[in-house]
C-alpha cells in the first residue's frame, strides 16, 4: 500500500526534455511517412500546492503533455518524475501506484464519463481497482465525495446525462479526488461550459487545493483562465515551451512575443496591458508534422530576424524565475 | 406561406423530460415495439404451448385424408401424408425459435469476441482477425453454411451451426465498428487513468455500452437466421422428415401446388409472420435505442 517513496527534495513533479512523435502512416503497408511532433522536448518542474498553467493555441501539444503525465501515453524519448521516480516507461502494473499521486480532470464533461455507469459507481470505482476501502465503506466514502464537490448524495444513482455540464465536471473532479491524489491535471476543464459555470468550477478547484494542498497542472486555451488561477504560467507554442514565469511577472511583462500576442487577443479591460504591445499578426498555426526551422514562431512574428530563421533558441532564465526563449531578449 | 409555430408554452415540460424518463416512454409509445413484440410473444407462447395447441399428432399419417383442403376438422388442411398442417405448423415454431436462437446465439456470441478483440487489441491481432473476417464476408451467407452442411452431414442441428458459422463474419464487424467508436471515447482513457486494468475496461466500460447496438443487430439477424435455415431444410440439408420444419413443408409440397396450394400456403405464410415480426421489433428498439439513425434513414 505504500506510494511512491518520495525521493528528498525531489519535486512532486518533473517533465525533462519530454517529446512525444505520432507516427504519421500512409497507404496500404501503412508506411510512415513522417511524425506529428506534439511535443519536443518540453521541461519544467511543479511543487507541492502550486498550480502552473500551461497556456497555448489548440493543437500545440498541451493536451499531450497531460497524457504524457498521466502516462495515457508512452513518451517518444524524455522522462517524466513524480517525486523523483520516472513513470516513463512503466508497465501497467508498476503504473497503479503512481495512478494515487497524479489524477486527471478531462475537456469534456460529456464524454469523459462512461454514459453506462451510475454517478455513484464510477466514484466508487477508483477504490475497488484500488482496494482502498471496505466494500461497506465505500458508499460512505463516495457520499463524503459528493459533498466535498457539492454534489448531493441523493444523485448517486443518476447516470452522466441526467447532470448539467457543471454537475459533471464536478463529478469528474469528484472521481479524480478518490485516490487522495497529490496532483489534478486539469486539460481544459472548463472549456466546454458556460461562463458563469466557469468560476464556480474554477472556484470549486481553488477550494479543494487550499482544503487539500493539492498541485494543479492547468491546461488551457484561454490565457484569462490561466491568469486567474495559476501561481506560474507556462506557454507552449508547436510543441515547445517559449516562456515560463511566475504569474504576475508573465502578465505584466511577457517577454516573448507570442505571449504578448496571447494576451492581446483577451478582452480585459485592463489600461496597463492593453494596446501596449500589438505587433503580432494573427496568422495560420504552422503544421506541427513540419515545423518551421529556427525558432518555431518566426513565420508569425512580428520581430523575427535572419538568426530566428536559422537558429532555434532555447528557453534561459533572463530575469529570475522569468525563462524565455526568444533571440531578441 | 408561413407555417404558424405553436406558441412558447412555460407549462409544456416534455421537452425538458430527463432522457432516462424519456426512454422508457419512448418504448411504450413506440408502435413497432408493441407490433413486432407481440407477434414474437405470441408466437414464442404457441412454440411452449405447442403439444397442447395442436389439436392432431403432427408426424401422425393418414392415407383416407391425403391433400384435404381446410375444413373444421383441419384448419389449414392435409398435405400429402394427411398430416395435419395446422398441427405441423404450430410444432414448426419450436423448431423455428429453437434455429434462430441457436443460430444468432452462435454468431453473436463468436462474432463479438472476435470484433472486441480486434478493436480492442489493435495492431497485427485487428489485421489478422479482420483481414480473415474479411474474406469470409466475401462469400455469401447462405454458400458457407450450404458448404459447412456438405462438410457435416444434413440434420438440423448442423444446418443450425451451419447457419450459425454463416454469420459470425456480420456481427464480428459490426461489433468491431462499434467498439473502435466507444474505445476512442474520452470516458475509455478517464477509465485507464484511474487505473483501470484490460478486463475492467472490457467488462465495465465497453461490454455495456457496445450491449445496445448488437441487441438490435441480433434481433434483425434473427430474421436472416430462420430464412437460411429455412432454406438450407427447402434443399434437404436441414431438417429431416418427418420433422415439420417450415422450410422442409414447402419444399415436400411444392410438386402439389396446383392441387392444394395450402400445403404452401401456411408454412410460407408462417415464415413472413416470423421474419416480419422480428424485422419490426428490430426497427422498433433501434429507434427507441438510437433516435439518431433512424433520422438518418429516412
Amino acid at each position: 500500500m505504500t506510494a511512491a517513496r518520495p525521493a528528498a527534495g525531489a519535486p512532486l513533479l518533473e517533465v525533462r526534455d519530454l517529446a512525444m512523435h505520432f507516427p504519421v502512416r500512409r497507404g496500404l503497408l501503412q508506411r510512415t511517412v513522417g511524425h506529428v511532433r506534439a511535443v519536443d522536448g518540453i521541461s519544467f518542474a511543479l511543487a507541492e500546492g502550486e498550480t502552473l498553467g500551461l497556456v497555448g493555441e489548440s493543437g500545440c501539444g498541451k493536451s499531450t503533455v497531460g497524457g504524457l503525465i498521466l502516462r495515457l501515453l508512452e513518451p517518444t524519448a524524455g522522462s517524466v518524475l513524480v517525486r523523483g521516480r520516472d513513470i516513463a516507461h512503466l508497465g501497467r502494473g508498476e503504473l497503479k501506484p503512481f495512478r494515487r499521486e497524479v489524477q486527471m480532470v478531462f475537456q469534456d464533461p460529456y464524454a469523459s464519463l462512461d454514459p453506462r455507469q451510475s454517478a455513484g459507481a464510477m466514484v466508487a470505482e477508483p477504490f475497488a481497482i484500488h482496494s482502498l476501502a471496505a466494500r461497506g465503506e465505500i458508499r460512505d466514502q463516495v457520499a463524503r465525495l459528493f459533498d466535498r464537490v457539492g454534489l448531493r448524495r441523493e444523485h448517486m444513482q443518476r447516470y452522466p446525462h441526467e447532470f448539467s455540464g457543471g454537475q459533471r465536471q464536478r463529478l469528474s473532479i469528484a472521481r479524480a479526488l478518490a485516490l487522495n491524489p497529490r496532483l489534478i491535471v486539469a486539460d481544459e476543464p472548463v472549456s466546454a461550459l458556460d461562463v458563469s459555470i466557469q468560476a464556480q468550477v474554477i472556484n470549486l478547484m481553488t477550494t479543494l487545493q487550499r482544503e487539500l494542498g493539492l498541485a494543479y497542472l492547468f491546461i488551457s486555451h484561454d490565457i484569462a483562465v490561466i491568469g486567474h488561477i495559476s501561481q506560474r504560467i507556462a506557454v507552449m507554442y508547436l510543441g515547445k515551451l517559449v516562456e515560463i514565469a511566475p504569474r504576475a511577472t508573465l502578465l505584466a511583462g511577457p517577454l516573448h512575443p507570442y505571449t504578448e500576442m496571447l494576451l492581446n487577443a483577451v478582452p480585459i479591460p485592463n489600461p496597463r496591458l492593453k494596446r501596449k504591445h500589438q505587433r503580432a499578426v494573427a496568422s495560420e498555426v504552422p503544421s506541427p508534422l513540419n515545423p518551421p526551422t529556427g525558432c518555431r514562431f518566426h513565420t508569425r512574428c512580428p520581430l523575427a530576424e535572419a538568426r530566428c530563421r536559422s537558429a532555434e533558441p532555447v528557453l534561459r532564465e533572463v530575469r529570475p524565475r522569468h525563462h524565455v526563449a526568444c533571440h531578441l531578449r | 406561406m408561413a407555417a404558424t409555430a405553436p406558441p412558447y408554452d412555460p407549462t409544456n415540460v416534455a421537452a425538458e423530460e430527463l432522457p432516462r424518463t424519456r426512454w422508457w416512454r419512448r418504448t411504450a409509445r413506440n408502435r413497432s415495439i408493441w407490433l413486432g413484440g407481440v407477434l414474437i410473444a405470441v408466437l414464442a407462447i404457441v412454440a411452449l404451448l405447442a403439444p397442447v395447441l395442436a389439436p392432431y399428432d403432427p408426424t401422425k399419417l393418414a392415407a383416407g385424408k391425403r391433400l384435404s383442403p381446410p375444413s373444421w376438422e383441419h384448419a389449414f388442411g392435409t398435405d400429402e401424408f394427411g398430416r395435419d398442417i395446422f398441427s405441423r405448423v404450430i410444432h414448426g415454431t419450436q423448431l423455428t425459435l429453437y434455429v434462430g436462437v441457436v443460430a444468432v446465439g452462435i454468431g453473436l456470441l463468436a462474432g463479438a469476441a472476435i470484433g472486441i478483440g480486434a478493436g480492442y487489441a489493435g495492431g497485427w491481432v485487428q489485421a489478422v482477425l479482420m483481414r480473415g473476417v474479411d474474406f469470409l464476408y466475401t462469400f455469401p451467407d447462405i454458400l458457407i453454411a450450404l458448404g459447412l452442411v456438405a462438410f457435416l452431414g444434413p440434420s438440423l442441428t448442423n444446418a443450425m451451426v451451419a447457419v450459425g458459422i454463416s454469420v459470425v463474419p456480420y456481427y464480428a464487424r459490426v461489433t468491431y465498428s462499434v467498439v473502435l467508436v466507444e474505445r476512442n471515447k474520452p470516458y475509455f482513457e478517464a477509465a485507464t487513468a484511474i487505473g483501470a486494468g484490460w478486463p475492467r475496461l472490457v467488462v465495465r466500460h465497453l461490454l455495456p455500452n457496445i450491449v445496445p447496438p448488437l441487441i438490435v443487430v441480433a434481433t434483425l439477424g434473427f430474421s436472416a437466421a430462420v430464412l437460411s435455415a429455412a432454406a438450407l431444410s427447402f434443399l434437404g440439408l436441414g431438417a429431416q422428415p418427418p420433422a415439420p420444419e417450415w422450410g422442409k413443408m414447402l419444399a415436400d409440397g411444392r410438386n402439389y401446388i396446383a392441387r392444394a396450394p395450402w400445403i404452401l400456403v401456411f408454412p410460407g405464410l408462417a415464415i413472413v409472420v416470423t421474419v416480419l415480426g422480428f424485422n419490426i421489433l428490430g426497427d422498433g428498439i433501434r429507434d427507441v435505442l438510437d433516435p439518431r439513425q433512424r433520422r438518418e434513414v429516412r
